[in-house]
């Protein structure tokens, strides 16, 4: 991902809080801006009309992004978006973070509703938070379980 | 009005809003309803989207919260911790 200015960083982050809203209650962080090191974190719960109990949670997104300041605008250094199905009890996720080497690995997770899968890595490309959201929105909208299908392990 | 339903079909959102179901795609093609287009022909409408245009003073609030001056670098390099689901 290319770096961003502080005015493309704060245009992106105000984009995501908008298109996040659409689908569910969000809060989101913006956390480190005059520091080295900068989060984004975005907790999404899906309803989250969470007063009404004909309505009650059934998914959650959680996203953080790591940034660093460098000469050339903010830099994403580390991430974590992560899907937890709240009523099946499924998980999927992409990360950007160090493994079993100092130097980020970027994978994918996925846990199945009976646990299994916790704490394996699979092979993945770098991702860009706009399109990991799509396809966890997808997944919830298809009212389909987590499926690990096509993972490969990274070891 | 009750909303029991995760998505609902342009159909029930138009039944429930007494207008025709070409309304309701007219206002998702504006971009004033938004929908998860799932195939060609096929939209889901989340229920906050629905809330939000038929009776919007019920939406549960959003939060953006900025905080400059905190330091998160040391976090950098830990492994995530892994959150229970529902936590």
């Amino acid at each position: 991902m290319r770096p961003l200015s502080l005015h493309a960083f704060n245009q992106r982050r105000d984009d995501l809080f908008s298109r996040f809203d659409r689908l569910g209650r969000v809060d989101l962080r913006d956390v480190g801006a005059n520091r080295r090191v900068r989060t984004i974190v975005a907790d999404l719960l899906i309803p989250g009309q969470g007063g009404e109990p004909w309505l009650r949670d059934e998914v959650r997104f959680h996203y953080q992004e790591w940034w660093r300041a460098s000469a050339l605008g903010w830099l994403r250094v580390r991430y974590d978006y992560d899907y937890f199905d709240l009523v099946d009890g499924g998980r999927r996720g992409y990360h950007l973070h160090p493994l079993q080497s100092p130097e980020p690995i970027a994978h994918a997770v996925c846990v199945r509703s009976d646990g299994s899968g916790e704490g394996r890595h699979s092979v993945a490309f770098e991702m860009d938070l706009m399109a990991v959201h799509e396809e966890f929105e997808r997944q919830y909208a298809g009212g389909r379980p987590v499926d690990c299908r096509g993972l490969r392990p990274i070891d | 009005m009750e909303f029991s339903k995760s998505f609902y079909s342009p159909h029930e959102v138009a039944a429930m809003a007494s207008v025709h179901p070409s309304t309701i795609l007219n206002y998702i093609a504006a971009g004033r309803l938004y929908a998860v287009k799932l195939s060609e022909r096929t939209y889901r409408i989340p229920v906050r989207a629905v809330i939000r245009l038929l009776e919007p003073e019920r939406l549960a609030s959003s939060s953006i919260t900025l905080d400059p001056e905190a330091d998160l670098e040391g976090e950098l390099g830990q492994e995530p911790a892994v959150e229970p689901i529902g936590a």
